[in-house]
Order: C-alpha cells, then sequence, then structure tokens
C-alpha cells in the first residue's frame, strides 16, 4: 500500500537528492495546510527554491549574516561557562533547584556527529533521564527523530531541559529580543510552531519506552535577550494549541497518498540538473506545465514564507483569483471566486447563481453608490 | 490595471514642512540602528550611518546625532502660542513621516532605547539623547491614535485614499504602492511592480535591509571598517567609512526619493474639511506634552498599569469611532463604503410631520419631528441608534425611532432630536422635507465615557515609573549592553 | 523639480535596471561595472541637491588595546598556563582570553589559541615528555573523548580533566571563587583591580544566588568579593559530591582502558560507535 505512494513521490521529485523534512518545514505545514502543490513538493522531498527559480520565479529568501551570526553567537553566549547565564534564567522560570543542574552536551557523540548516532545517544541518555536511571537536567542539542509520511526528518531542539518533577521542557533560544516583556509576535510564532515538532517528536520517543505524553510539557521555554541588552530572559509559551494542529498536519501528511491519486500519471517536477554545469536541463515550459496540473491554495502571507509564493501569486494574478486581494476580501466576497466574477455580478453581466444572489445584490448596490459619485463628484452629496 | 482612488479627500493633515525619516536597522540585533537618511525636503537631506551597529558607543552617537536633528525640528514648533495662559497652545505641529509601519516601530525601539539613558555616571550620554527617546515615545503613542498626524507612515496615508490590486501586505511596500497609484514614465503597471520587488532597483525602505545586501556588500564593508579601526589607521579609516556611507546611501535614497514623490502625490488630494479640527487636537496634546517636558517630566513608564492601560483602550476606541465618523461625514465615497455594509444610509424623505411635540421629563414641550425615509441600502442599524447627517446643517440630531422592509426597499423613521433652535417651532431647513434626499450615519458621541478607579491619577504618560526598580535591577541594562562590542 | 535632478533620477533607475538584468544573467563583471557608475551617478545627485551634508561623525575613540610593549612576551601556552592556573579549571578559549585580558598583560587571541590547541598533540606524539607540560582537551566521563571546547594543563589530574555532569557547574563556581580571590588580591595593592577584571567577576556573580550585594546600583564597583566567594562555595558544597563521584569514577575508568597519551588526549572517536542499539 505504501510502497506505491512512495514511488510516485519519488518520481514527483525525479532525479534530484531528497530534501528531508526539518523543524522548518514542518512549521510550515502549519501555514497554509490546505495547499496542495507545497505539500506534495514537501512530501516528495522536492527542492522548492530550485523549481521556483527555474519556473521564472527566484524566491528573495535568504538570511542576512548579520541575523545568523547574531544568532549563533546569543546561543553560545547563553550557554557558556556551564550555562551560567541559562540556569539563571531556567532557575527563575521552571524553578529548578540547586542541584539540578547536570549537563550532558548532545553535540556529538565522542567526536561523531552523524545524525543516527547522535539519535541512538540521545535516545539512550533522555531515556535514561526519564527513567531516574540518569544524571542530567540541562541536554544540550538533543538529536530527535520523527517519521514524517514515511520519511525521516532529524530535529535539533536548542535545549531541553528536565525538571526534577519528572518533566521535560523544549528551550528554545532565540535572538530576537523581549522589551519590556513584549516579543514580536510573528517571530514567537514561528518559534514555538518549530518548538512544536519537537515536543511531538520526543513524545514520540517516550512513548516507545512506555512513557505518557504528559512527560513532555507543551509550554515552551523561549530564551531571548532582555530589552536591548545581551543578556537573556526567559518566558513560557503555550503551545498547546499549536502541538495539537501540527498534530493534525503530520496526520494528513500520512495521507498524502489521497492527493497523490489524484495527479495525472507519468508527472515530475524533476529539473534534470545537468551533472557537469548544475543548471537544470528540463524545459522550464514543460515544468511550468507540471506544475500547473497541481492546484495551489495562494495567500499573500505564503510570500513570507513559501518558496513557491511568488509563483503561486503569478498563477493567481493571471487567473484574476481574489486570493491575491488576501483573506479578507476573500472573505467579504463569499461564494465569488474571481474579481471577473465580482465585476460581473457587479455590473449584472452576470446571472447569479442561487448562492451567490445576496452577494450580488450587495456588489450592484455598492457600484451603483460608486457610479453615482464618480458621475458627480464635488457636487452635493 | 491601475490603483483607483477610495476617498474624495486626503483625510491626514499633511505639514508644509513634514519631517522625513527613513530609518535602517541591523538584521538580527535588538533595535540596532544602522542608518537613518532625515530632512525636511528632497533637497535637505542628511545621512546618518554608523559604522558598527554593534558598538554601543556609536550607537548612542548616532541616537544623538539624530536627536539633534528631530528635536530642532520640534523645537521650532514650541514658538507661537494661541489662546491665553494654561489654555493656551501651540498654533502649529510638527508631522514626521516615515515610509511604513516597520519604521514606526524602528522609532518606537530608538525611543525606548534612548528615554532611560542616563547623562551622567559611567556610561553617560549626551543630554539630547534621552529627551529625543522621551519625544519619540510619545509621537509614536499618539500614532496609535486614530486620526492624529504627529507621526505616520506613507504607505498608509496612500492605501487610505487608492485601492490597488495587491493585498494589505503588499501594500505595505512603498514601491509596490506607487507602482500602482503612479508608476515611473513609460513602465506598466506590471513592469513597475516587478521592479518594485527587485532589491537591486528598489531597495527595501527599510528598516530592514535585504539579506543580499546584507551579505554581499555591508558585511564585507563593515568588516573592512572595524579592521581598520583595530589598526587605527586614520587614512583607512576614513576609507572605509566613505565606503560604508557611499553603500547605505544607496540603499536608502531610491526611498527617500520615492517618499518625496509620494509626498506631492499626497499633497494633489484635497484634505477634508474635518482635518483641521483634529489638527488642533493634534497641537493640544503637542503643547501639553512639551509643556510636561518643560517641567522635567519623567520618561514614559515601561509598561501600563492596568488601569492605564484600559484608559488608553479606551481612548483608542473611541478615537478610532470618531474619524471613522469624521471620514464618512466629510467624504462621500467612505459614506457609501460604510451604506454598502449597512452602517449608514440615505433616501428620499417620504413624509414628515414637522409639528409633532412630546412633553420632556422636565415637563417642556419639545418639537420632536418625525421624518420618514425610503431608502435602497441594506440596512444594519436598529431602533435607537442616534445618528448625525452630512446633508443638514450642523447640529442635525435625530434616531431611529422604525426600521421597516418594503418591498426591496426599506422604509425608515426617524425622529429629530437637535439642531432646529431654540423656540418651539423648528428653524427653517432644519427639519428635512418630502422630495428631500439625505443620509444619515451612527453619531459616535452616543457612547459614555467609561468610568476608571481613580487610584491611578497620574496620566498614564505622565508618570514615573513606579515599576522599577525591575526585577532584575541589579542588572545594570548599561553594563550588559557593554557587551555588544565583544561579541567575537 | 529641475530637470537636471529630474534626468539624473531617471538615468539612476535605468542604472538599477541594467544591474538586476546583469545579475540575473550572471555577469558579474558587468554588474560591479554598473555598479560603479550608479555610484557616481549618486554622487552627481547629491552635488546637484548642494546638500551641505555634514561630514560623518568620527566614531569615538576607542581606548587603544594595550601596547604590547606592556607586557612581557611570553608566547601565547605560558598565557594560556597562567590563565589556567589562575583558574583551576577546565576553560573555554574565551574564558581564557577574558581572565588573561582581566589579570595579565600581554597579548593572547582567541585565534592564536585556536592554533595553539591544534599543535599541542603533535608536539606531544612527536616527543612525550619534551615539554614540561601541554595543554590538552578535557575528556567527557562518558565516552572518555576529548571535548575540545575545554583546554585543562596536562600537570593537572585525570579527575581534574574529566568532565561530568555536574562539572560545568562546579568549574564554573570555582572559577568564580578564584577570580574573586585574584580581585581581592589586586584590591589590596596599589593599582587596584583592572576594570576587565571587575567586569569578569560581575558577569560569573550574576549568575550565582546570592552573590550581588542586596543595595547593588548596578555597578561593578559594588561587588564585593567575599559576597562571592562564600555565595559560590554554598551552591559549591551541593553539588561537589555528586561531582567528585562522577570524576572519581571516570578517572578509574580511564585509568584501567586508556593508554598514557589517551589519558591525556582522550580516547579516539572511531571504536566508541557500538552504542546500545536504540531503545
Amino acid at each position: 500500500m505504501k510502497a506505491p505512494v512512495d514511488d510516485r513521490l519519488a518520481a514527483l521529485r525525479g532525479s534530484a537528492k531528497r530534501r528531508p523534512y526539518n523543524a522548518r518545514s514542518l512549521a510550515a505545514l502549519e501555514n497554509n495546510p490546505r495547499c496542495t502543490l507545497r505539500a506534495l513538493l514537501d512530501a516528495s522531498g522536492s527542492d522548492k527554491a530550485a523549481i521556483a527559480e527555474h519556473a521564472g520565479y527566484p524566491s528573495p529568501f535568504g538570511q542576512s549574516a548579520f541575523a545568523f551570526a547574531r544568532g549563533n553567537t546569543f546561543e553560545a553566549m547563553v550557554k557558556d561557562n556551564g550555562c551560567a547565564e541559562l540556569l539563571r534564567v531556567l532557575r527563575e522560570t521552571l524553578k529548578l533547584t540547586l542541584p539540578e543542574v547536570a549537563y550532558r552536551d548532545l553535540n556529538d557523540v565522542g567526536g561523531d556527529g552523524r545524525n543516527e548516532t547522535r539519535r541512538d545517544h540521545t535516545a539512550e541518555v533522555l531515556l535514561q533521564a526519564a527513567q531516574g536511571t540518569g544524571d542530567g537536567t540541562l541536554f544540550d542539542h538533543p538529536m530527535l527523530y520523527l517519521e514524517v509520511g514515511g520519511q525521516e526528518a532529524f530535529l535539533e531542539p536548542d535545549l531541553v531541559a528536565f525538571r526534577i518533577d519528572g518533566r521535560f521542557y523544549i528551550v528554545e533560544i532565540k535572538s530576537f529580543p523581549i522589551i519590556d516583556g513584549q516579543a514580536d509576535p510573528a517571530q514567537v510564532r514561528s518559534a514555538t510552531t518549530q518548538a512544536c515538532a519537537y515536543v511531538i517528536a520526543l513524545r514520540a520517543l517516550l512513548e516507545e519506552a512506555g512513557i505518557g505524553p504528559e512527560a513532555v510539557s507543551d509550554t515552551i521555554v523561549l530564551v531571548a535577550p532582555k530589552d536591548f541588552t545581551n543578556r537573556p530572559t526567559a518566558a513560557f509559551v503555550d503551545a498547546r494549541k499549536q502541538v495539537s494542529a501540527l498534530t493534525r498536519q503530520l496526520a494528513r501528511i500520512e495521507r498524502i497518498s489521497d492527493l497523490v491519486d489524484l495527479l495525472p500519471e507519468g508527472l515530475t517536477f524533476d529539473l534534470d540538473i545537468d551533472k557537469d554545469n548544475k543548471r537544470p536541463r528540463r524545459p522550464a515550459e514543460e515544468l511550468a506545465e507540471a506544475l500547473e496540473q497541481v492546484p495551489a491554495t495562494y495567500r499573500p502571507d505564503c510570500l513570507n514564507h513559501c518558496e513557491m509564493a511568488f509563483y503561486c501569486r503569478a498563477r493567481a494574478r493571471a487567473e484574476a483569483s481574489l486570493d491575491v486581494l488576501g483573506p479578507a476580501v476573500r472573505e467579504q466576497l463569499g461564494g465569488i471566486d474571481t474579481v471577473t466574477m465580482a465585476l460581473g455580478l457587479a455590473r449584472g453581466q452576470l446571472t447569479p447563481t442561487a448562492d451567490q444572489s445576496d452577494m450580488a445584490a450587495a456588489l450592484r448596490h455598492a457600484a451603483r453608490l460608486r457610479a453615482e459619485l464618480t458621475g458627480e463628484v464635488g457636487g452635493a452629496a | 490595471m491601475e490603483a483607483v482612488h477610495q476617498t474624495e479627500f486626503r483625510h491626514r493633515r499633511l505639514s508644509g514642512r513634514p519631517l522625513v525619516i527613513i530609518p535602517l536597522t541591523m538584521a538580527g540585533e535588538a533595535g540596532a540602528p544602522l542608518a537613518a537618511m532625515v530632512g525636511t525636503a528632497k533637497r535637505d537631506m542628511t545621512l546618518l550611518v554608523v559604522p558598527q551597529p554593534r558598538n554601543r558607543d556609536q550607537r548612542f552617537t548616532f541616537a544623538a546625532d539624530l536627536g539633534r536633528i528631530v528635536m530642532r525640528y520640534i523645537d521650532s514648533y514650541r514658538q507661537d502660542r494661541r489662546g491665553d495662559g494654561e489654555r493656551s497652545y501651540y498654533s502649529d505641529a510638527p508631522q514626521i513621516l516615515v515610509p511604513n509601519h516597520g519604521g514606526i516601530k524602528a522609532l518606537a525601539d530608538l525611543g525606548r532605547m534612548c528615554r532611560f539613558r542616563s547623562t551622567s555616571g559611567p556610561y553617560a550620554v549626551p543630554d539630547v539623547v534621552p529627551e529625543f527617546g522621551m519625544w519619540l515615545t510619545f509621537l509614536v503613542d499618539t500614532a496609535e491614535m486614530a486620526g492624529t498626524s504627529m507621526l505616520l507612515p506613507v504607505t498608509a496615508m496612500l492605501s487610505e485614499h487608492w485601492a490597488t490590486g495587491q493585498s494589505t501586505l503588499e501594500d505595505q511596500n512603498l514601491a509596490s504602492l506607487m507602482a500602482w497609484i503612479a508608476p515611473p514614465d513609460g513602465l506598466s503597471v506590471e513592469q513597475a511592480l516587478a521592479d518594485a520587488e527587485n532589491p537591486d532597483i528598489c531597495p527595501p525602505a527599510g528598516p530592514a535591509t535585504s539579506p543580499e545586501f546584507d551579505n554581499r556588500h555591508l558585511a564585507p564593508a563593515i568588516k573592512r571598517f572595524d579592521a581598520a579601526h583595530t589598526l587605527g589607521d586614520p587614512h583607512e579609516l576614513t576609507t572605509a567609512q566613505a565606503e560604508l556611507r557611499d553603500l547605505v546611501a544607496e540603499q536608502v535614497k531610491p526611498t527617500w526619493r520615492m517618499m518625496w514623490t509620494a509626498i506631492s502625490l499626497l499633497r494633489s488630494v484635497p484634505e477634508a474639511p474635518r482635518a483641521a479640527k483634529r489638527f488642533e487636537r493634534d497641537c493640544v496634546s503637542f503643547t501639553s506634552y512639551s509643556d510636561y517636558r518643560d517641567a522635567g517630566g519623567f520618561p514614559q513608564r515601561k509598561r501600563d498599569t492596568a488601569i492605564g492601560a484600559a484608559q488608553r483602550l479606551s481612548r483608542l476606541e473611541r478615537a478610532l469611532a470618531d474619524f471613522e465618523a469624521d471620514m464618512a461625514f466629510d467624504d462621500p465615497f467612505v459614506l457609501a463604503d460604510r451604506r454598502s455594509a449597512g452602517e449608514a444610509f440615505a433616501g428620499t424623505v417620504q413624509e414628515s410631520e414637522p409639528g409633532r411635540m412630546v412633553t420632556t421629563a422636565k415637563n417642556r414641550r419639545v418639537p420632536r419631528p418625525y421624518v420618514t425615509l425610503r431608502t435602497d441600502d441594506p440596512i444594519r442599524l436598529a431602533a435607537g441608534t442616534k445618528l448625525i447627517s452630512p446633508s443638514m446643517p450642523a447640529g442635525h440630531k435625530a434616531v431611529i425611532a422604525s426600521v421597516h422592509p418594503d418591498g426591496d426597499t426599506t422604509l425608515v423613521t426617524v425622529e429629530v432630536t437637535g439642531g432646529m433652535g431654540r423656540s418651539r417651532t423648528p428653524n427653517s431647513g432644519t427639519v428635512p422635507e418630502p422630495g428631500q434626499h439625505l443620509a444619515y450615519l451612527p453619531d459616535p458621541g452616543w457612547r459614555p465615557t467609561p468610568v476608571f478607579p481613580a487610584s491611578d491619577h497620574t496620566p498614564w504618560t505622565h508618570s514615573p515609573g513606579p515599576d522599577e526598580p525591575d526585577t532584575d535591577s541589579a542588572v545594570p541594562e548599561d553594563a550588559a549592553a557593554e557587551e555588544w562590542g565583544h561579541d567575537d | 523639480m529641475s530637470d537636471p535632478l529630474d534626468a539624473l533620477e531617471k538615468s539612476i533607475s535605468t542604472l538599477r535596471r541594467a544591474i538586476r538584468d546583469a545579475s540575473a544573467a550572471g555577469d558579474t563583471e558587468r554588474a560591479s561595472e554598473l555598479r560603479a557608475q550608479l555610484r557616481r551617478a549618486e554622487r552627481a545627485w547629491d552635488a546637484l541637491l548642494d546638500a551641505d551634508e555634514p561630514a560623518p561623525a568620527p566614531p569615538r575613540p576607542v581606548p587603544e588595546a594595550a601596547p604590547a610593549a606592556r607586557g612581557s612576551q611570553l608566547p601565547a601556552r605560558e598565557h594560556v598556563h597562567r590563565a589556567l592556573m589562575l583558574l583551576g579549571t577546565p576553560a573555554a578559549p574565551k574564558l581564557i582570553v577574558g581572565v588573561h585580558e582581566a589579570f595579565f598583560p600581554g597579548e593572547l587571541s582567541a585565534s592564536k589559541l585556536s592554533s595553539l590547541r591544534r599543535d599541542e598533540e603533535r608536539s606531544y606524539r612527536s616527543s612525550p615528555g619534551a615539554r614540561p607540560y601541554y595543554l590538552p582537551p578535557a575528556l567527557a566521563h562518558d565516552l572518555l573523548t576529548p571535548v575540545r571546547a575545554l583546554v585543562t594543563i596536562s600537570t593537572w589530574t585525570l579527575e581534574q580533566r574529566i568532565i561530568g555532569p555536574h562539572s560545568p557547574r562546579v568549574d564554573f563556581l570555582t572559577g568564580a571563587i578564584r577570580i574573586a580571590e585574584a580581585v581581592h588580591t589586586a584590591a589590596q595593592s596599589r593599582s587596584g583591580p583592572s576594570p576587565e577584571a571587575l567586569r569578569l567577576l560581575w558577569r560569573f556573580a550574576v549568575n550565582i544566588p546570592d552573590a550581588m550585594p542586596k543595595s547593588a546600583s548596578g555597578h561593578e564597583n559594588a561587588l564585593d568579593p567575599e559576597q562571592v566567594i562564600e555565595a559560590a562555595q554554598a551552591e559549591l558544597d551541593v553539588h561537589a559530591d555528586a561531582d567528585r563521584a562522577a570524576r572519581a569514577e571516570a578517572s578509574r575508568r580511564a585509568r584501567k582502558s586508556l593508554s598514557d597519551d589517551q589519558q591525556l588526549f582522550g580516547a579516539p572517536s572511531q571504536g566508541v560507535t557500538h552504542l546500545r542499539a536504540r531503545a
């Protein structure tokens, strides 16, 4: 049952190397769960950025070296000197007791940094802690693991803290500031969504040893610079809703076969990269045709996080879809899909269906008011 | 494909001499300014650059330099007072324009960073720094209040008047917005839009710079500056600084020019009649803060008290309701929008009862004429709603008595309650007559001013901040900030 | 608006588009040539504006780095040795540099330190014992592999060089005590402790319960080294037994299973992967 789906997904990706899921791509599941195109590209491990570029819509995503460096520096600073700063803030937030200081470095296993080795070592160390047979309060960069749609995903939280009362907490170390107790909501949200994948993976690990999900808190500890200083502060973020949302999305991936079944035979997003000059050999028009076979759910918000967004926006524009105007307009004009249809109904050139009749009346009314005004602007109202 | 206007007027006052500020910040750093271009005319601009944004001293040097320019501008409005004594106020107020909401956030961060700084002791900053910080915080606070004009993002002003065929998210990009409204000569809107999203042609209007620019140009230039700084070679240092300036100037100038194009576009839109009244309120609030500063008031607190926050929220809601009513009153396009949504209506008077009288609680006989209108609008207002009308003489007030659907139309009967003069018969022209066409919208003035516990007498803007000492005041912010300079 | 300004702005826009096209086509040479043109055009625009841009404010002079002449010309490894001896615990290069700058003259950079670490093992293997001491990495208590982030001194006991779960905290507290003692000693001298030393102590003290003076205005000078020592010792007492036990157990294992040079530079990385299969 599984194999044919995997074969189809592999065929979609074609000759390219599979891009495994990571915390970021899992977090993206929550942003636009209904988009078939994104779901298929992710599930097949296709290189979205390369595909978008070859289709003529290079994605402008990139991280500033400054942000990158700052993130690393801040995390290192927080963990310096036996996690001195981190312990201070965790003692404040998690109420760690004085003896709870034991630190386990899981960045590598005696110099071996391979994912699988680290995953096994992490599992051993964390299970010992959970079962009360091992030392450890702070677990630095554990390597967690999750099977997503039959594919392996390695997930690496900044830190996992284990409290004496037997609960694990995911600790996310971020370099955006918490100023006077407030942080940028969008950044907090994206940090939390990422942390949710860790919660789920850690729960899966413990479940294998018969330990229940309550052993992993769904409250995330966010550690970030306080105000304009370089010193950390910590805050709790309730991630319950996001954990269950992501759990649902992960379950949907398991049903990817439903989506795959609807695809035409032989469909592929393969770029056929030339081994020598690293350029795609597949004609761009052919790729565009393949992409068009798959429905996409564009929302302006996609521009913030999906590599395919500019491609999808162009497609939505070409279809005169109301999607380009954003969810507010979309909702206001419920039941109407395109600008063409909205204008047609407003001008009375289209006959509304039964569902559309109220909306059509409202549109005609609005159009009449505007026509009156544009005919007589400046006159007495 | 082009932008269309969705209001008749510009509802924001546009100063004859606005101060444009384009703030740029460094990616990944908490409120680390990288540069600002500032000035009151396209030809009068100053570019300030922080060569190494991680360096605390350079950061405050920048804050002081920008602070001096902004304070000179603000001070130029603290001259002429109108009225007498306590109640007098400055007759004009400053107006700072930034490209987008991010620009306001950057100024808010800068204000927060500066206003608590000490001008003495081990980490002393120039006097202008905390003063500038407090003023910025004041301006940022006013910007949250609907209808004010002392600090505004130009994108918001443009998209209030023009509707584009893109989302509100994209409307926050000044270049995209301008592409819809006024594409450069010889370019279609589509072409201009493509250019607007290409950082080579239209660098982002800030506060963030494009990651590509950061990685390809800025990072190496800062590195060279740092190297020259370490070596202490004055020639190298000058060269490195000049290079950084050129680089930043290239990023910010396209936005600078576009800001002034946008401003002249906005000037071409007539100002709404009621903007003047709102501006007077700006002048009063400007004066009151100015007097507070003159009296050596404390910096704004870090966080509102619970009561302060509730009061502020209530004021914000009220300001929004007033502003929306003002706009609908002034502007037939806005009124039409409200009518489409059922929040206002217009129609023709079918019948009226001008002689109707009622007896008030004080046993006085007063005129309360009934007027019935027929409207096509999808009215969603209930009986009892108080109304004002842009079609009637000032002071006209009415209340909905009944709403009856009648076929495709609706019959609305209103009781006229005000604006008829003091005599027992309404003055002529104050009661709508049959055949007259008129519009009504809800009177925002009906809501009672909420009463808050009196435990907090001082207005939130004026309290010394009892939330200090902070939970960890033992940690000097300055000393910690010191670490910025050494993070490798 | 004046015509020349308009014309210039137009050509600036044209240039920017040309740059876009050149970069899109991957023609970096052309792109950088165009960028130079753009820069000239922007300067011309400035000139036309006759904008009186003030010269950029020179950055405030930063205190000059101490001239090398101030300190001895000791080799870097001597500097490291001295800093480690003061701390008495394994330490990361950043802390070693911090301690050095706080208490000793001469220059020591983090980059120098990392090249130095690479040389140590080579030098030891080519002629073991030729030097009075080496600077090997600390050893992990479980796998006895090197913890490359931490530097130790070969003359220390195995127990001192091993890192157990509690050791990072224990070493931090021990380091705090040693730094406080050094600050205390410096305070008796005529010149007093350096600002760097006070700042270093402050950074330790803020992360130790009850190490900061209660009424602190927050500045470093308000710190009391004796209070820091007392507070650090109090927390140290909580962890000491657990830490000692783990280090001792690991040392016994190391002595039994590792060769002499392995006891210094750690068990080889390979051969450690035969871990229990995933639970």
